[in-house]
């Protein structure tokens, strides 16, 4: 405990240097109006501004970053209650009951249980993530490269196998951005892997390139294809935004269940903060002695899926530090930040670099407080944002993007590639190709080579490497569970219908 | 064909090209244990199996590839306006070198937003300016991001 509370002073020392305040309130703004506006992600907004963190020192730039991160969920609770919509993903199901309140009057209330559940999980989770995080990292110094290979091999076959119902699609997202990972010059060999001749290919292809093209620009697409026809009606709040004690009563036990759940679920490749929105909701109702309220309004439908959305994001952090393993799109993207300031995630961090690791995380204290204070009083502020013409809103997250691309390199080529991977990602939303293994993967993709190529290295060439170790092997095994359990479970539940069904006549 | 098949087809031909290019992949000077061709190759070979796994899987469910869409049932898409959109940032590519970046973005700005709303000209001209200037300023002053000056000079 003695540990725990001389790190949270290391943190604090860091996180409440006026600088660091500074850009976590920044990053906490941005984040808010990002989760506010539709159609603009915490991928986006993270993948745009990080050419615009290049001067800033690390320490500093991780926490602005977090603090977008974290910010969206605060702030995309708002157009879930008002205009029915979800800012980012996390937020969908909190569409249910908080456009219900707002209908029946109650936007304030649903307003302030969002927002309250949101600090509640985000801070508990930032206490346990300070808790945790060290027992991570010392396992984790235990790991060499085959431990390392099949745990990344682990995170990649549960993000493809559970950010959709199809893990033959999520495998095929996340294969080809391992192939794109390859791109370039092997760091290794220095041998020019799949360039086509082109220069501008030889340092391979920048993760933001991707993320962008991604994300935003088939959003945009998205948005273009149905504009004209889908138009919000945005229901107005009237002063400022607080909670009754006997709405605060009731959200309350929402607030602790959804807090443990979100950050459990949170932890895990792949589930994160829309699974843990979504399993806090349907706890919610289960538990509840008036299930019948949900999907009428009812507080708790809000309070849990805000609160275990945040709670996730901060769990998410922890394999993240203590391993460098993202199990998300955002923390992926975080992840090639990391990198791109010359730190690398994984548990010598917490030795080498301490005042940045606790630094961050106090500082997630700090920007749940803002954000707090943020969103109570200024909710009609953020929620005039809405009032945007999305025509000149869209013009500009355009701009933005091919900014943010070119800003990397001041290269065309990379806008051009970032065109292309555009079209691809309109295609993978269109047919529920999900888009977060890809980046994942081509994120991962490089450590994960160097892993692999180091364990043979180690046996020599024998790839028998992976199967004689432990912990290689129940990770294996785990993600072997992970891609073929559904389809075997599947195969005999089939049968056993068939059975059933079979004999059903001849009994009758 | 549903786009799962054709895609399914088209990836398979894509995994055994990768895995072609991989195994001729020119040997360096540099003697390792494991060279650089061949996690390419595993995972080439990887995209082939899951490529025939989406095949058998597309095959055994026979119905059409599921479509999502924010359009209500029977809406189509605008695919007029998502060309158009497309279109703009293409031309841009090739236009901001030479235009400059202040230029270029304001008439893009003013373009895309035309694109998705026809009218509010003021509105859209006196954004797009706006918005080309102002981000010109930030990036160039405060962010030391070196944008194209073009034709403007400036």
């Amino acid at each position: 405990m003695d540990q725990f509370f001389s790190n949270v002073s290391i943190g604090f020392s860091v996180a409440l240097l006026p600088e660091n305040v500074f850009y976590c309130f920044v990053g906490a703004i941005l984040g808010t109006v990002i989760g506010v506006l539709p159609g603009i992600g915490p991928i986006t907004a993270i993948a745009i501004l990080l050419p615009a963190t290049y001067n800033l020192n690390p320490t500093t730039a991780v926490i602005m970053l977090c603090g977008m991160y974290y910010g969206a969920t605060y702030g995309g609770s708002t157009t879930s209650i008002l205009i029915n919509t979800p800012g980012e993903a996390s937020s969908a199901v909190t569409c249910l009951d908080g456009y219900q309140m707002a209908k029946q009057g109650r936007a304030k209330a649903a307003l302030a249980t969002a927002a309250i559940g949101s600090f509640f999980g985000g801070t508990v989770a930032t206490v346990l993530l300070m808790l945790i995080s060290p027992l991570v990292a010392t396992l984790a110094l235990k790991f060499a490269p085959p431990e390392y290979f099949a745990l990344m091999v682990v995170a990649l076959t549960m993000v493809s196998g559970l950010t959709t119902g199809s893990a033959v699609k999520g495998l095929v997202s996340t294969l080809l951005g391992l192939l794109l990972s390859m791109v370039g010059l092997d760091a290794q060999a220095g041998a020019q892997r799949f360039i086509f001749g082109m220069p501008e290919l030889m340092e391979g292809i920048d993760f933001i390139v991707v993320a962008i093209g991604l994300f935003a620009i088939s959003e945009m697409l998205m948005a273009a294809g149905v504009f004209k026809k889908v138009a919000p009606e945005v229901l107005k709040v009237k002063g400022s935004v607080w909670i009754s004690w006997q709405d605060l009563k009731a959200s309350f036990p929402a607030y602790v269940r959804s807090t443990a759940l979100g950050f459990a679920i949170g932890a895990l490749p792949g589930a994160g903060g829309t699974t843990s929105s979504f399993m806090s909701y349907v706890l919610e109702k289960k538990v509840s002695k008036h299930p019948e309220q949900f999907g009428h309004g009812a507080i708790e439908g809000v309070a849990g899926p805000e609160t275990a959305n945040n709670a996730a994001h901060q769990a998410a952090l922890v394999p993240l530090m203590t391993l460098g393993i993202p199990t998300s799109g955002v923390t992926a993207l975080l992840l090639g930040a990391f990198m791109m300031y010359g730190l690398q995630p994984g548990p010598l961090l917490f030795e080498t670099n301490p005042e940045f690791v606790w630094g961050v995380f106090a500082s997630m204290y700090v920007g749940n407080v803002i954000l707090l204070i943020l969103n109570l009083p200024l909710v009609n502020v953020f929620a005039k944002l809405l009032d945007l013409p999305g025509a000149v809103l869209y013009s500009m997250v355009i701009a933005f993007c091919i900014l943010g691309v070119y800003g990397l390199r001041l290269s065309m080529f990379d806008v051009g590639l970032m065109l292309a991977f555009g079209i691809i990602g309109y295609f993978m939303r269109t047919y529920n190709y999900p888009m977060a293994p890809c980046l994942l993967a081509l994120i991962l993709g490089d450590l994960m080579e160097q892993n692999f190529r180091r364990s043979l290295a180690l046996s020599a060439g024998n790839p028998a490497i992976f199967l004689t170790r432990p912990i290689t092997v129940v990770l294996l095994l785990i993600a072997v569970l992970i891609l073929f359990g559904p389809m075997v479970l599947g195969s005999w539940r089939n049968a056993r219908a068939r059975v059933a069904a079979e004999i059903e006549p001849e009994a009758g | 064909m549903s786009f799962d098949r054709g895609l399914s087809i088209g990836l398979f031909l894509f995994s055994s090209w990768a895995l072609y290019l991989s195994i001729t992949m020119p040997k360096t000077a540099i003697r390792q244990t494991v060279g650089p061709e061949v996690f390419p190759i595993v995972i080439s070979l990887c995209l082939m199996l899951v490529s025939v796994a989406l095949f058998v899987k597309t095959t055994r469910e026979k119905a059409a590839s599921a479509r999502r869409s924010e359009l209500p049932e029977g809406e189509r898409e605008d695919r007029r306006t998502q060309a158009l959109a497309l279109i703009g940032i293409g031309v841009y590519v090739f236009a901001m070198e030479p235009l400059g970046y202040i230029l270029a973005t304001s008439l893009l700005c003013i373009y895309e937003a035309a694109v998705f709303e026809t009218g509010h000209w003021v509105r859209n001209v006196l954004s797009g300016i706006g918005f080309g200037v102002v981000v010109y300023a930030i990036f160039v002053t405060f962010l030391d991001v070196l944008l194209p000056k073009g034709i403007l000079g400036w």
